[in-house]
């Protein structure tokens, strides 16, 4: 089987329509780091027009044939792939050492995770890097509270990007950082105005273990139980979407096997509504952490991380869930794993 | 595929990868899926249907009035064992969550 280390990352960079994704596009593919990077782009409309941006890396630019991932798109997104491959192969266009996929405003990026990590071919060549989601903080607002794609895409992301901060006011682009921080506290949000903005690092484009461990120790830092509800926030009551956010800590080290037949039994049930979980958990019998990363019904494999990131070597759950009583969720996962949660905290 | 019965051999599901992949408290393989049946079937007694494991590579999904079907990881056993039973098998209801802190 082919190694985790030669599988070529493919990175999905998502978010809503005209929330700045192909500029931060534009910008990724100026470093250095991803000069060998191709693109696939998810275009609505008959004439794809954002793939003329991308000129670094022109020959190996393909346009999906769906508008809309969500749905249609994951034979389109296989045969894409494999197609790249089969040219960079045959020496058609140059050597690509990551992929980065630019979904369409109104994709749910589950199936494209999906497709990722399940279809038999592609997986055995590629391996899912990390999702980015673009919020407009000018339009936040409408975007989220009304349109269930950008819940998901956020509640997917693994770093968020702020943009159009420039456009609002700063007491307006510090509510939607902290709205994105209470939707999805395991995920770093960052500014796309910010000149110190770590193009690599945001790709994860490091190796995995030492990416791996900057962004989890970033989900170290206090729960987001803290952030007072925002205008955002209300929002998003307002228009009835019922997405909230749990994180947890445990104290003592979980029995892996209870949990897994929990989180499957849980995802079977209620896939649809647990748009994100995401945990370094202390494993009985381990001494470092594993982390368990999924997107609705779709779970990454376990993986590894070499040390704690921290000296506090207890579990961390996070869950971001659509209408689901969460203190039964915490009573849920306590009575069938046998754990104990010590801290929560509910956003 | 088992050239004896034609049974594909699954790419294991996310649960199971755990088998080989992560220390499971001094369990070996074989013991940590006789352990991970052992743990579906804390659940699944409350519904009436049981789980069996299959020669190390599948599991045997079964219910009281005889109906069995295999399913290649843990993660599928759920929706079969609901189609059987008729009913959601769902960790979130109050009877799973009661039943399961007594066990």
């Amino acid at each position: 089987m082919t190694g985790e280390r030669n599988l070529t990352p493919v990175n999905v960079l998502t978010g809503f329509l005209g929330s700045g994704k192909t500029t931060l596009l534009q910008r990724m593919l100026r470093s250095p780091a991803l000069r060998r990077t191709a693109v696939l782009i998810n275009e609505f409309g008959e004439v794809g027009l954002d793939h003329l941006l991308v000129q670094p890396v022109d020959d190996a630019v393909v346009l999906l044939e769906s508008g809309c991932i969500c749905c249609t798109i994951r034979g389109d997104l296989t045969r894409a792939l494999l197609g790249l491959l089969g040219r960079r192969e045959r020496s058609e266009i140059p050597y690509f050492d990551r992929v980065v996929i630019e979904t369409t405003g109104l994709a749910d990026p589950g199936p494209i995770l999906y497709t990722l990590l399940s279809e038999p071919v592609v997986r055995h060549h590629f391996r899912l890097g990390n999702v980015i989601a673009t919020v407009d903080a000018a339009n936040a607002d409408l975007h989220l509270s009304r349109n269930p794609e950008g819940i998901k895409q956020v509640a997917a992301a693994d770093r968020l990007v702020v943009t159009k901060t420039d456009l609002v006011a700063p007491e307006q682009s510090a509510v939607v950082h902290a709205t994105l921080a209470r939707l999805n506290p395991s995920a770093e949000v960052c500014d796309a105005r910010d000149e110190a903005l770590d193009i690599d690092e945001l790709l994860e484009v490091r190796p995995a273990t030492h990416s791996g461990e900057r962004s989890q120790r970033y989900w170290f830092l206090p729960a987001a139980s803290d952030v007072e509800a925002t205008g955002l926030g209300d929002a998003l009551r307002r228009h009835g979407t019922e997405v909230s956010s749990l994180s947890l800590i445990l104290d003592e080290p979980l029995d892996w096997t209870a949990f897994g037949i929990w989180l499957s039994m849980l995802l079977n049930r209620h896939g649809n509504d647990v748009l994100r979980v995401k945990g370094m958990l202390a494993v009985q019998g381990m001494d470092t952490p594993v982390l368990v990363n999924g997107v609705q019904h779709i779970v990454h494999p376990p993986q590894h991380l070499e040390r704690w990131p921290t000296d506090d070597h207890r579990s961390r759950l996070v869950f971001i869930t659509r209408g689901i009583d969460r203190e039964r969720l915490l009573r849920s996962l306590e009575a069938c794993c046998g754990a104990r949660v010590a801290e929560h905290a509910a956003a | 595929m088992c050239g004896l019965c034609g049974v594909f051999l699954a790419e294991g599901a996310w649960s199971d990868t755990a088998v080989t992949s992560l220390a499971t408290g001094g369990r070996t393989a074989r013991h940590e899926r006789l352990y991970r049946v052992a743990r579906a079937n804390r659940v699944l007694k409350l519904f009436h249907a049981s789980v069996a494991d299959w020669n190390g590579v599948s599991y045997v999904v079964s219910d009281a009035t005889g109906q069995t079907e295999i399913v290649a990881s843990i993660g599928a056993v759920w929706p079969v064992a609901e189609r059987m039973c008729k009913r959601p098998i769902d960790p979130l209801d109050e009877r799973v969550i009661a039943a399961m802190a007594r066990a």
